[in-house]
């Protein structure tokens, strides 16, 4: 055998793609595709990770949370910044998070300790439907803006230099006509100043013109200057609207829906002295575009997947992307973000029928290899974001949840949970919940600091002859698995009491009274003898589970005499007694 | 690891952390990879394929399907699970071989899970054959 010929088919160096759309890397053509995989940092195709819930955005009405769509996740200081919408009440609301998603502020930026993070301010009210939201980050203040045309939600902003942090409505005198409010579609920090777009004061009559505004906004205190102007005007086409604008390196590329214009200055011609860098494909979506290392900027066009470094020219990712893939995404629904874990930039796609989001393609910075479509996250995603702690680092989550669960020596107050746990590590914890009646009752938190390896925990001070289920997750680091259970292995019922003993025999084998009966099965129970002169037995012994007979001593005289037993088991209502026959020694 | 993507729901409120563990909120996912045919004779030639051994790293488990197809054919599958390897090591790389017996030109391999238990690698997919007769 081992003179026949032997080949490969891996390794696996690059070239990841889809079967259904299939993609060429030149010499790298190990895989034809590859779901759910990835090739990680050395070259390895390794299986991608899961996915896990963080935290839960609730409404300003209690519960039940009412919040439907989550439509803006960025860092702020150190912390993050989320804006969510309900379309129960109508309302967008802001939230500001911990930056490592174990925990929320409020707004006086005191930590809650839960992870069903409240509102701290509500920024709009009376909109049935969400859109995009986008937040520029200045020094510890927020100007945030609804990706909407008009002029009925005005651009806010959120101050966390007082405490408690104010939210207000951003104004500025941009017409000459006096300070009022301010009605931007987007809003980006470059180079110490706040920028918006998508102008409008309150009396302009487009509010939806390619108009890019540049603010001296109070992002460093004292040292900014009141001078907000314009910076620059152009219209090409009544068609032409700015869709986003991204700092990357040292520019600000401001893309059009049909073009992407470099912003190196700040004066007020800045925009206008700007040359298009890309006339033919602007921006697919708000979301489009994000920056790479080393000042690149990655963006999906309409052409599919570009970079630009500088002042370009661009440069297409993917040029032999068909145009079903190219035509997929539309303004609403390609999200790019760069991957720091995996030096990728990826584009996510909610598909608009199923409402999953898919990786629709990746960019391996640091290989150049492009890695395609790859499988489903599984639910509806508007937004992502890289977050990075400031103050500490992520440490990973468990492996996996627990499996495998069975409940036995289940008695009347006690039961013993066993499982199989998902994860070893020695910092991984265990938490262990029940509750009663199965389906419906509040979970008891029994205890969350089961520790790493161990299989099993007995549950006490149960009712007798109640219906119970446990539940049981993995903690790591703050993070925790999905539950184990309640499936029918983490269900049970408490007895009333145990089966008692049968057949309990008195003989007389002269110098003792032997007693023996027949043990219920029950496992774990002991037996209580009792004997006696008839009336009069006392406990004589607490023989061994298993143990079926004892010998016990006469009395002097001659008597009558009885014997019973029973079966006990901490934490179970002792057995009836079993008697026995009567006998004259 | 200095930080994480995370991505949030459009259809609720849920923050959801990414590359955690290898289960889902949602519907589950599988490992499935699909390789680019070879062809050992060249493209004429023809072969009796023998065996397809994947060579698959895992740290935790292994429940996977492995599937050889000759000539774009799908052959029988091989179904293939193991716990975690023996104590005292962290990882293991198992052989998961699938006799096929198969003659044809061009030859591939597909490798599913059919459950995640952990860390899976493809490290790599060797397979044997006859040579029949090379290409012209």
């Amino acid at each position: 055998m081992g003179e026949l010929p032997t080949k490969r088919l891996g390794p696996f160096l690059g070239g990841v793609t889809d079967a259904a759309n299939p993609l060429i890397v030149e010499g790298k053509m190990s895989v034809r595709y590859a779901r759910n995989a990835q090739l990680d940092g050395v070259g390895r195709l390794i299986v991608r990770g899961g996915t896990q819930l963080a935290l839960t955005l609730k409404d300003d009405q209690g519960a039940p949370a009412t919040v439907t769509s989550i439509v803006a996740l960025t860092p702020f200081g150190d912390g993050v910044l989320a804006v969510a919408h309900s379309t129960v009440t109508s309302k967008f609301y802001l939230y500001w998070l911990k930056d490592d998603l174990t925990d929320w502020y409020n707004s006086s930026k005191a930590l809650q300790g839960t992870l069903t993070p409240a509102p701290i301010g509500v920024l709009w009210t009376g909109v049935a439907t969400p859109s995009p939201v986008l937040i520029a980050e200045g020094l510890n203040v927020a100007y945030i803006a609804h990706n909407s045309p008009g002029t009925t939600l005005n651009t806010q902003k959120l101050d966390t230099t007082v405490t408690p942090a104010t939210l207000t409505a951003f104004q500025a005198n941009l017409d000459g006509a006096g300070v009022a409010n301010t009605y931007f579609r987007g809003v980006v920090s470059f180079q110490q100043h706040l920028w918006g777009w998508g102008y409008g004061s309150q009396t302009a009559g487009d509010n939806d013109r390619p108009e890019l505004a540049r603010f001296s906004t109070p992002f460093f205190g004292a040292m900014a200057q009141a001078d907000s102007f314009v910076v620059g005007h152009r219209v090409r086409s009544i068609r032409e609207r700015i869709v986003a604008g991204v700092v990357a390196g040292q520019m600000l590329y401001l893309g059009t829906n049909f073009s992407i214009w470099p912003i190196t200055g700040f004066g007020r011609n800045s925009w206008d002295k700007s040359r298009p860098i890309d006339d033919s494909y602007g921006f697919a979506g708000v979301r489009a575009a994000c920056a790479g290392p080393n000042s690149y900027l990655y963006y999906w066009s309409h052409r599919g997947p570009m970079r630009v470094l500088g002042y370009g020219p661009p440069e297409p990712l993917w040029p032999r992307i068909a145009n079903t893939i190219a035509g997929l995404v539309n303004e609403q629904n390609v999200i790019t973000v760069y991957n720091q874990n995996a030096d990728q930039i990826v584009w996510l796609y909610q598909d608009q029928s199923s409402g999953r989001i898919s990786r629709l393609c990746a960019y391996d910075v640091l290989r150049e290899a492009f890695l395609g479509p790859d499988g489903d996250i599984g639910l509806g995603v508007n937004v992502a974001a890289f977050l990075q702690p400031v103050y500490g680092v992520a440490g990973p989550g468990p492996l996996g949840p627990p499996i495998t669960p069975s409940t036995d020596n289940i008695g009347s107050t006690v039961a013993l949970a066993h499982w199989v746990n998902g994860d070893t590590a020695a910092d991984t914890l265990s938490q262990l919940e029940y509750r009663t009646p199965q389906g419906s009752g509040a979970w008891t938190v029994a205890s969350s600091t089961i520790a790493s390896g161990v299989t099993s925990y007995q549950l006490t001070g149960l009712n007798a002859s109640t219906a119970y289920e446990w539940r049981l997750k993995h903690v790591r680091n703050g993070i925790s698995t999905t539950y184990l259970g309640p499936v029918a292995g983490t269900q049970f019922v408490t007895i009333g009491q145990l089966n008692p003993p049968t057949n309990c025999v008195l003989t007389d084998v002269v110098a003792y009274g032997k007693i023996t009966w027949v043990n219920s099965g029950e496992s774990g129970v002991s037996t209580q003898v009792w004997f006696g002169i008839s009336g009069q037995e006392t406990l004589v012994q607490t023989v061994d589970p298993g143990v079926a007979s004892y010998y016990a001593n006469w009395l002097s005289g001659s008597h009558l005499y009885h014997a019973q037993v029973r079966h006990v088991r901490t934490g179970s209502t002792p057995s009836n007694y079993a008697s026995s026959n009567s006998v004259t020694h | 690891m200095a930080g994480f993507l995370c991505v949030a729901e459009s259809a609720g409120g849920r923050i959801i952390r990414t590359g955690v563990g290898f289960t889902q909120v949602g519907d589950p996912y599988q490992f499935d990879v699909y390789t680019q045919d070879d062809r050992p004779l060249g493209d004429d030639g023809e072969a009796e394929f023998r065996w397809v051994t994947v060579l698959l790293k895992h740290s935790n488990g292994y429940n996977v399907i492995v599937q050889p197809i000759v000539d774009g054919i799908p052959q029988l599958v091989g179904s293939f699970s193991g716990g975690p390897p023996p104590a005292g090591t962290l990882e293991e790389v198992v052989r998961l071989r699938v006799w096929l017996m198969a003659r044809g030109n061009r030859i591939a391999a597909k490798v599913t899970s059919v459950s995640l238990l952990g860390p899976l690698e493809l490290v790599d997919i060797p397979y044997g054959y006859v040579a029949i007769r090379s290409g012209l």
